[in-house]
Formats: C-alpha cells, sequence, structure tokens
C-alpha cells in the first residue's frame, strides 16, 4: 500500500482531529468567559460557544473513527487505503459529491496550498498559533497604544444622537448626565449641538492616554468596534484644567463642560481630526468596567 | 455528452462504475486509490509529538508566562490577531459543517439533471445553484470536476465552481456581521460575484475550447457518511483555518507595526488601494466564510477597493491556482485564472460604483 513510514496509527490524521479539539476548546472556553469581551462584540457570545462546541464535537468523531479504522483493520486497509484517502483529503462516496482532490504532478506547488496534494493540510498546523498566543500572552483588550494608532481616514463620523432630548431624560434631579465619549464627540462636532453642549456638565468615562495633546492635558478615551477589535476606532477628549496626572490605561470618570471656543482654535489648526475639549471640574479613579469597548449604538 | 474530452487515460475517471448509471454502492472503491503514494508531512511523528508536549506545558503553567509578554505592541497585535480569528471562527464553523454535510449528502447527478443543456441558460442557472449551496473553495473545485464528468456543460461547471463558495448563505451572513454599518456591501458582494461567476461562465463557453480542460479527478472511497462527513469537515477547516491564521496575523500586524500615514497613503488613493485589495485577496487565500472579518479589519481601505477583495478572494487565489492546475490542469488555469481575476475586479469596480 502506501510507503508510509509509521506503523501505527497515521499521526497526520489524529493531529488534525486534535487541532480542531483544540481550537473548539479555545473557542468554548473564551466565549464562556468574559475573556471574549475583550475581542468580540457581546452579542457573538452564542456563536462562539456554539462553534467551540461544533468544532469540539467534529474533532472528536472524527479522531474517534480514526482509532476504530485503526484498530480494526491494523495495517492493511481494503478500503482503497483509508490512510491513502486520508492523504488526499478525498471523502467521495459513490456517486455523490466527493471532495477528490486534483493529484498535485509536483506542479505548481506553492506555498499557498499545503495539504492539498499529500498528508492533511499541513497549513492547519496554524491553527495553533491562536491556541498558543491565547493562552501565552492572554492579551488584554486594546488600549492606548491603539488610540495612538489611530488613522486619518476614519472618525466617529455624525450619528444619529440626539443631544437635547437625551440630556433631559437624564438630568432628572440635577444629577448630571452621563454620555458615551462617541457621543459627546458627535454632538461637539454637530453644529446644532455644539451651544448646549458647551452650555451643560456632563459626565465621561475611559481610560487615559497620555502624550497626545498639549502640556497639562490628558486624552480620555474609549475604543468603538464595529465588527471585531480589529476594527477598532477611537473616540477620544482632550481633558483640560485638571492638574493631577495618571497613568496610561487607568480608568477614569470626568465630570466637565465642553470647551467649545478652544475646541474651535485648535480645530483650524489640527485638521479636521480633533478631540474635543473638556475642561474638568472633577474626574476620580474608577474601576475598569467589564465591557471596555463601545458598540455604536 | 460531456463537452470536456474524453479523460486522460492516466487518471480513473473511465472506470464504468462512475459513469452516469445507476447508483453503485456508496462504498465503492476506487481501485486507482491503493497505488502506493509517499508520505511527505511537515513533521515526523517525534516532532509532533514534541509539539503537543510543549502545548501540554503551555496550558499548565501560563500564569508563569504571562509576565513574558507586557510589550504593549506585542499586546495590541495579539488582541487583534485573536479578534480576527474568533470573530471567523463560527461562520468557518458554520460554512465547513454545512458543505462537507452537502457534499456527503447531494449527488452530483442532482445538479446535472436539473441544469438546462444549453450552455447560456446553465450558467446564471448554475450561478444560483451556488447561491443555495455553501461550498469551501477547496471543495468547490473538485465538486465542479465531478459535475463536468456527469456531463454538465464545462462553463455552468465552471461557474458554480465561481459561485458557489462566494454568495452562499453563510458568505453573505457573514458579510452583514462583518459589516454592521454597511449592509450595502452583502448586496454589493453578492451583485458583483454573481455577476463575475457568470461572466466568465459565458465567456469560457463561447471563447474557450473544451479540451482546455483536462480531467485528473481521482475519487477515493470514504467508510461510511459519517466518516465522510467529518473528515471532509476537519480537512476543510484545518486549510482554512490556517489560511485565516495567516489573514489575521497580516491584518494584526498591519494595524500595529505599520505606521497609520503610510497604510493611509496606500489605503487613501482609488487605483492603488483597489490594486493591494485585489492583489491581498490573492495572496491571502482566505476561505470566503472568513474573509470578510479580514477585510472589515482594514477599515482605512474603501469600500470598493474591499468589495474587490471579497469578489477576487473566493474565485481565485494562490490556493485555488494549484487546485485549479492539480484538477483540470495547467492549460485550463493559464487562461481560467487571469480571466477570471480581471472579470473580478472589473465586476467589484462597477458594482462599487453603483452600489457602495
Amino acid at each position: 500500500m502506501s510507503t508510509r513510514t509509521r506503523g501505527f496509527a497515521s499521526v497526520n490524521d489524529v493531529d488534525g482531529s486534535i487541532l480542531v479539539v483544540a481550537v473548539g476548546v479555545l473557542a468554548t472556553w473564551i466565549g464562556a468567559t468574559d475573556a471574549m469581551l475583550r475581542y468580540l462584540r457581546p452579542s457573538m457570545r452564542p456563536w462562539l460557544v456554539l462553534a467551540g462546541v461544533v468544532l469540539l464535537v467534529l474533532g472528536t468523531v472524527d479522531y474517534l473513527h480514526i482509532r476504530r479504522q485503526r484498530s480494526s483493520l491494523g495495517d492493511h486497509d481494503p478500503h482503497g487505503d483509508h490512510a491513502g484517502h486520508e492523504e488526499h483529503g478525498e471523502h467521495g462516496v459513490g456517486d455523490s459529491y466527493s471532495f477528490g482532490q486534483g493529484d498535485d504532478d509536483g506542479e505548481a506547488s506553492g506555498e499557498g496550498h499545503a495539504g492539498h496534494d499529500h498528508g492533511r493540510s499541513r497549513v492547519g498546523w496554524l491553527l495553533l498559533l491562536p491556541v498558543v498566543i491565547a493562552v501565552l500572552i492572554d492579551p488584554g483588550a486594546l488600549g492606548a497604544y491603539a488610540v495612538t494608532r489611530q488613522s486619518n481616514l476614519r472618525f466617529i463620523g455624525a450619528s444619529d444622537f440626539e443631544l437635547e432630548p437625551y440630556l433631559r431624560s437624564h438630568s432628572f434631579g440635577g444629577a448630571v448626565p452621563d454620555l458615551l465619549i462617541a457621543e459627546f464627540m458627535a454632538a461637539s462636532r454637530n453644529p446644532d449641538d455644539q451651544e448646549l453642549l458647551a452650555a451643560t456638565e456632563v459626565k465621561l468615562i475611559g481610560f487615559v492616554v497620555n502624550g497626545e495633546g498639549p502640556e497639562g492635558s490628558f486624552l480620555v478615551a474609549r475604543l468603538q468596534i464595529g465588527c471585531c477589535a480589529a476594527d477598532a476606532l477611537a473616540a477620544t477628549v482632550e481633558v483640560h484644567g485638571w492638574e493631577a496626572t495618571y497613568p496610561d490605561e487607568s480608568w477614569v470618570e470626568v465630570t466637565g463642560t465642553f470647551d467649545l471656543a478652544t475646541t474651535l482654535n485648535e480645530n483650524e489648526d489640527a485638521g479636521w481630526f480633533v478631540s474635543p475639549i473638556l475642561v474638568a471640574s472633577a474626574v476620580r479613579e474608577i474601576e475598569a468596567p467589564k465591557e471596555k469597548y463601545e458598540y455604536p449604538r | 455528452m460531456s463537452d470536456g474530452r474524453p479523460p486522460a487515460a492516466d487518471t480513473s475517471d473511465e472506470r464504468p462504475h462512475t459513469a452516469d448509471t445507476a447508483d453503485s454502492s456508496p462504498l465503492a472503491a476506487d481501485t486507482k486509490a491503493n497505488e502506493p503514494v509517499p508520505t511527505r508531512r511537515i513533521l515526523g511523528p517525534v516532532a509532533t509529538t514534541a509539539v503537543w508536549a510543549n502545548l501540554v506545558v503551555i496550558v499548565v503553567y501560563r500564569s508563569s508566562f504571562g509576565h513574558l509578554f507586557t510589550n504593549a505592541v506585542v499586546e495590541n497585535w495579539a488582541t487583534i490577531f485573536v479578534s480576527v480569528v474568533l470573530q471567523a471562527l463560527p461562520f468557518l464553523a458554520m460554512g465547513v459543517v454545512v458543505s462537507a454535510a452537502i457534499s456527503a449528502l447531494v449527488p452530483a447527478q442532482w445538479l446535472a439533471r436539473v441544469l438546462p443543456s444549453k450552455p447560456v441558460l446553465a450558467v446564471p442557472v448554475a450561478g444560483l445553484a451556488g447561491a443555495v449551496l455553501p461550498g469551501c473553495e477547496c471543495s468547490s473545485v473538485p465538486v465542479a470536476g465531478r459535475l463536468v464528468q456527469r456531463g454538465v456543460p464545462q462553463a455552468a461547471a465552471l461557474t458554480f465552481l465561481l459561485a458557489a463558495p462566494a454568495i452562499n448563505p453563510v458568505v453573505m451572513v457573514a458579510t452583514s456581521v462583518a459589516f454592521p454599518r454597511n449592509p450595502e456591501m452583502v448586496f454589493a458582494r453578492f451583485a458583483a460575484s454573481f455577476g463575475a461567476a457568470v461572466v466568465v461562465g459565458w465567456l469560457w463557453s463561447r471563447f474557450a475550447s473544451p479540451e482546455l480542460l483536462e480531467q485528473r479527478l481521482r475519487t477515493l472511497a470514504a467508510t461510511s457518511h459519517v466518516h465522510a462527513f467529518t473528515a471532509t469537515a476537519v480537512n476543510d477547516f484545518l486549510q482554512a483555518g490556517g489560511f485565516l491564521v495567516l489573514g489575521a496575523s497580516l491584518v494584526a500586524a498591519l494595524q500595529t507595526l505599520v505606521p497609520a500615514s503610510a497604510l493611509d497613503s496606500l489605503a487613501g488613493g482609488g487605483v492603488v488601494s483597489l490594486a493591494s485589495m485585489a492583489v491581498l485577496a490573492v495572496l491571502l487565500s482566505i476561505c470566503s466564510e472568513a474573509d470578510a472579518f479580514v477585510a472589515a479589519g482594514l477599515p482605512q481601505f474603501s469600500l470598493t477597493s474591499r468589495l474587490a477583495f471579497l469578489v477576487v478572494g473566493p474565485m481565485i487565489d494562490l490556493k485555488l491556482i494549484a487546485l485549479h492546475v492539480g484538477t483540470f490542469g495547467r492549460r485550463f488555469a493559464l487562461r481560467f485564472d487571469p480571466l477570471t481575476f480581471v472579470v473580478a475586479v472589473g465586476m467589484a469596480v462597477v458594482v462599487g460604483a453603483v452600489v457602495l
């Protein structure tokens, strides 16, 4: 039959199933815990867990099949060498759609199609990388570094956010209304809302980014994600009038008022992208929230 | 009845039991498969054991490793990388599972019977069939080969080959999730991909001689339906997952390491950004269920250039080129692949201009 080097179970095929199981475990684990909030929107949670479970089951069933095949057939496989068919990744079942992959005669064997010819998708080994990275580095949510790397081609645009009704409904009993930073930015850029915003004290929550504004100021930022962490968009305000400093990525609650005049001044100098300036009347450190990103409403 | 020339003598396709007669037993083995096959594996058994052992160690002792990687740049890369992979995972899993199920359950003859015989009509119908049957790129090539064997007009089979990975429901859903603020991307992707598949099919039926397509398909049997299903699904997932990892790491690197201004200048200009996304799609070879998330991870680029990425990717990439050569021969690939690339980019531009 095939000139395999191993006499026992086809390690290559078994590796494939184990890889799938490993990825399934990773997905289920992250999906089930709060770790997923660092990477994805909360609404993805059930899908991630489901995918993880499906992969787990798929890999396990496949593993069992291979094992059973091995033990019942030993080295001799009358079914056209099960091992051989695994190598080709072909699983035709008679006349139904089979996935016979063309045999590679050795030509056009580019990097990009590993596993198509012999052996189970060698490129599949790369799937170990996210498992290792997630376990080893266990990276946190995007933070200050991402804020400093924002593209100038993207910006928090005008949204459906209407400032006036919002402020009205959130100011009962003289309470200071809290805004999302993205909402604050949207209102600060909207000529209809600017004056009202400049006249109202508001509360914002975000993490501190130092070194981006003029001396004596710091940015308070939050990241918006659309699909996943890869498209994170920073919403930032420049906090003026507060002397205390905070380390990068510490979370603060800032109470203050929009400084329309200075912001418009800076606008002319800095181009279209500007963080609205907030003059702070109070800043206090808070615990990092579970959901660090803002999700556009 | 087949449009293709008779299969070359050295392939297994002349076997009478694979002709379009009554179903042979599902466990029909192709004796060609018993030929000795050299094993090429990237790691020997000792090395693979070492890999698994290392993984176990890392998992068990992870808390003591944590302090080694507190670099902000590394963390930023890692977060983006993991998030793209995780975001794409459910769609990849779904696409692979459904496509493997269909491949295991739907006989090739069904499609052959359903298609009209005239290429002009068969091509768009085949394209629409692709919309309904989720097919991973990896499996759509051999499926198309099998269709040609069954007598489906070549052009229709090729249109199906192009359309199935590009416009099936899983891909459409993935695209809508990846572009929550731009739902028009879903329609644009569908229209441009369907259009490209049909145009290529029509052009092929009009201008290409049937001898260009060799039949080099081999069939091997699994031992049971369930095994066929799981083995295919695992194989497809591994391959697609591997390329997803490549694409995700590239996106993470671009967003973490390349200066924002450099990326902006590449992304901002019309032709340059379009061309770079089209080329990137060919190089990255990402499965169509996952590529929407990679495209969403490059938001500096215009929607149209990212549309080009999404239209070109499922039809032409390094992995597919190799599959084409392996399944249909080099002469075929030399004509089919550039044609498809040009049509795909053109369609993306046209549809992008109108819709986006």
